[in-house]
């Protein structure tokens, strides 16, 4: 049997690449400023040049990341627009003020980061630095804080008169703020942004640790353990936000979007005492190829009791169930998040007990590894709260075929972005390269 | 006319005219890299992340002001505005990689493919404001473009060209380069006239379905272009004065908000007014209150910017 591939399908995948790539560069976007801000503090604290060298060279490439961001940031705003007209429709009544507003701030950011990079060394204060690179960091934070406000309305629409839209397609009884008491978002923004945190940092933090492994020389050693200690400390905040925001959002999902919440713990039926089944899918009404099943865990964890009862999605119609690999993805984002947070909290013991972890080679490899899993789990969170809301744009209000483009010219620019993308993101690299190359790192620590 | 709609006519002024100056940039770029690229890339330095969100801005305003337009809009632009927005793609990139490349053969390939990639999208962008004013290549009862014919009819390429010569015109008065580019009173004559000739029959074109509708007499349209020559001339004529810079880019915003009021509200060639697709009373206050905000801070922006560039001119002047 082929596989339909209409034009809702390229829609979907162009704007699903466009978005997994902007993601990663945002995910640096929003953490680079905070290490930046951090490094500025310590040498201004310190005195120490070790950290004035970190931030120069780390606001280099944030500056040629920020551009590709800027850019791929574009994109998506007009992907937005084309590829979803229906929908940009509704927002553009009902919730436009997330986005406007993310322009604000986005204007914070440019304009304070071109300050920051041109003229930093201008000022003669140290400190009007930090604030700079301040106001850059809260400016990054909440322009995904303003996308996330997006999403949650996405997910739990309020601010118009629902049953109406549904009855006759007027929207009716706007309001335009109502988008940011959206249900979804009082756990879904704090749960994005320190996922965002954590993955950023990780990143970060395992490049740090690849340099350190291929460091012979003592003051490249001292420049990069020091910058690999930075990392790790915002990385150990963050994990520990990411936890326990995702612990919550998903007993939130249990009332506020069911199904998906049925189908990322793959519950048949609507039960009590509810097993946590990891792995496998249902195959003729029945869970099969679990790798494990605790007994009455998954109730415990959601009610507090055993008796609480969770959603199965038998209780909804079968075409509005979302694509079921989400929960095998869910379940690898879970237990990489826990393992991670249990890894990194073990270091973090062994560090105040005055034990020399960062020093070590294993850690060193283990460090690299966890920057390789942060980048799947913000990944496969994504994914798991976009594909677990299909086949709704919008829940339960527009589903995403009625919100697509139909041109069918979509699949020949599904692929433009794609090659575009595959130019842009290997040069960029490249260049980085090139820069730090022509500024060794030696010669700036002598400096 | 409502206040939500003036504002929307500002924000494309202002991104229309920032492409603007970038055309001529790009253009000049390609022209006359080794006498240029030094003091241009002063500018695009400090400006291009703005310009790009003002691009962004211009999008999300459209978006909150005409909402209802929204899903004939992105049905029938899809092509060139996602093409567009590719090459925006490619000019922030290399933009930033010609900033860092300090090996000059390198420099000047990031910069003609910044250049080359910053036309593209321009002229991706005019053929879709030109369509929508002349409704030519647009077939509205199928919602189909015809792409050839929207990017080269003659509306089409008199604007570009008419922007071309207008946005060369301005960076030289902005940027205060007509010394290492050798910009003699020949070329800056030839260059009105090309101005003059592609103004006139542009306005005269486009707005003729306009005219044929009873909706003002000809001359009415040529009065933007009118006033754009008089004002390009004796900003040129007085071009050492020290507003001149901010004169010549007021200048190409008047101009360009006055060309867009013309036709307004009607669309397509006058098929369709725009004001029906307005966005409802309480989302549009919303929209307003945020767009002022927004222009609040850029004041401030802007101001920190001139600032901290002035600053720094006097700390380098005493060293």
């Amino acid at each position: 049997m082929g596989i339909m591939l209409d034009s809702v399908f390229f829609d979907r995948f162009a704007m699903g690449f466009s978005l997994g790539v902007h993601i990663l560069i945002v995910m640096f976007g929003v953490t680079m400023p905070v290490i930046i801000l951090l490094a500025d503090y310590l040498w201004i604290a310190k005195g120490d040049m070790v950290y004035k060298t970190l931030s120069n060279r780390l606001v280099t490439a944030f500056a040629i990341l920020f551009a590709v961001g800027t850019a791929s940031g574009t994109l998506v705003a007009i992907d937005l627009l084309v590829l979803w007209p229906k929908f940009m429709a509704l927002v553009g009544q009902v919730a436009i003020s997330t986005v406007n507003i993310e322009v604000i701030v986005f204007f914070a950011e440019a304009i304070f980061l071109t300050t920051y990079f041109l003229y930093r060394e201008r000022f003669s204060s140290k400190y009007v630095r930090v604030v700079l690179m301040a106001i850059v960091a809260i400016a990054a934070a909440s322009s995904g804080v303003m996308i996330t406000y997006l999403n949650s309305f996405m997910n739990t629409p309020v601010g118009f008169n629902i049953t109406a839209y549904l009855h006759n397609g007027t929207l009716t009884d706007i309001r335009p703020f109502a988008v940011f008491s959206a249900p979804a978002a009082t756990i879904e923004v704090p749960h994005v942004l320190s996922t965002v945190y954590f993955a950023g940092s990780a990143t970060i933090m395992a490049y740090f640790a690849l340099m350190l492994m291929l460091s012979k020389d003592r003051k490249r050693k001292e420049y990069y353990g020091k910058a690999l200690r930075l990392a790790f400390g915002v990385c150990m905040v963050a994990v520990v936000f990411a936890i326990i925001t995702g612990v919550l959002s998903i007993e939130s999902l249990m009332t506020l979007q069911p199904e998906k919440y049925a189908a990322i713990e793959i519950n048949v039926n609507t039960t009590a005492n509810a097993p946590e089944i990891i792995g496998g899918t249902i195959v003729n009404g029945t869970v099969q190829g679990a790798w494990l099943i605790i007994p009455t865990l998954q109730s415990l964890l959601a009610g507090g009791t055993a008796s609480a009862v969770v959603p199965g999605l038998s209780q909804f119609p079968r075409s509005t169930w979302p694509p079921l690999f989400i929960h095998t993805l869910f379940d690898l984002m879970v237990m990489f998040g826990f393992g991670i947070g249990g890894v990194l909290a073990l270091l973090l013991v062994m560090h105040l007990l005055k034990v020399r972890v960062f020093d070590m080679k294993i850690v060193q490899i283990i460090l690299v590894l966890i920057g390789c899993a942060a980048i799947f789990i913000l990944e496969a969170g994504w994914i798991v709260d976009e594909v677990g809301r299909q086949p709704w744009i919008i829940y339960n209000v527009m589903a995403v075929s009625q919100a697509a483009n139909q041109s069918q010219t979509s699949g020949l620019l599904a692929i433009l972005i794609i090659i575009a993308y595959a130019v842009i993101l290997p040069i960029t690299y490249f260049v980085i390269r090139a820069v730090f190359s022509k500024r060794p790192l030696d010669k700036e620590l002598r400096q | 006319m409502n206040l939500l709609v003036d504002i929307n006519i500002v924000v494309f002024a202002l991104v229309f005219s920032l492409f603007a100056v970038e055309t001529g940039i790009a253009l000049l770029n390609l022209l006359a890299y080794e006498k240029v690229w030094k003091r241009t890339t002063q500018y695009i330095a400090a400006s291009w992340a703005i310009s790009g969100t003002f691009l962004v801005f211009y999008i999300v305003n459209f978006e909150a002001t005409y909402p209802l337009i929204l899903t004939q809009a992105g049905t029938l632009y899809i092509v060139p505005v996602l093409l567009a927005g590719l090459f925006v793609i490619f000019r922030n990139a290399f933009i930033a990689y010609s900033e860092y490349a300090e090996d000059a053969v390198a420099k000047k390939t990031f910069v003609r493919v910044y250049a080359i990639s910053t036309l593209i999208a321009v002229f991706l962008l005019i053929s879709v404001l030109s369509s929508t004013v002349t409704g030519t290549g647009v077939n509205l009862s199928t919602m189909s473009l015809d792409y050839l014919e929207i990017l080269f009819n003659p509306y089409n390429l008199l604007m570009f060209v008419c922007t071309a010569a207008v946005s060369i015109l301005a960076v030289i008065m902005l940027l205060s380069i007509e010394k290492p580019l050798g910009f003699d009173k020949v070329t800056a004559l030839s260059l009105l006239l090309v101005i003059i000739i592609a103004t006139f029959l542009y306005a005269t074109l486009t707005y003729a379905p306009f005219v044929a509708q009873g909706l003002g007499s000809r001359w009415l349209y040529l009065i933007p272009g009118v006033v754009m020559l008089l004002v390009a001339a004796g900003l040129y004529l007085n071009r050492k004065g020290r507003w001149n810079a901010i004169c010549a880019f007021l200048w190409l915003v008047t101009t360009v908000s006055g060309f867009e009021t013309l036709g307004h509200p009607k669309i397509f060639g006058g098929a369709l007014s725009i004001s029906s697709f307005l966005a409802p009373q309480s989302a549009a206050s919303a929209s307003l209150i945020i767009t002022v905000c927004t222009a609040m801070l850029l004041a401030v922006g802007a101001g920190l910017l001139i600032y901290a560039n002035r600053k720094s001119s006097k700390k380098v002047a005493r060293y």
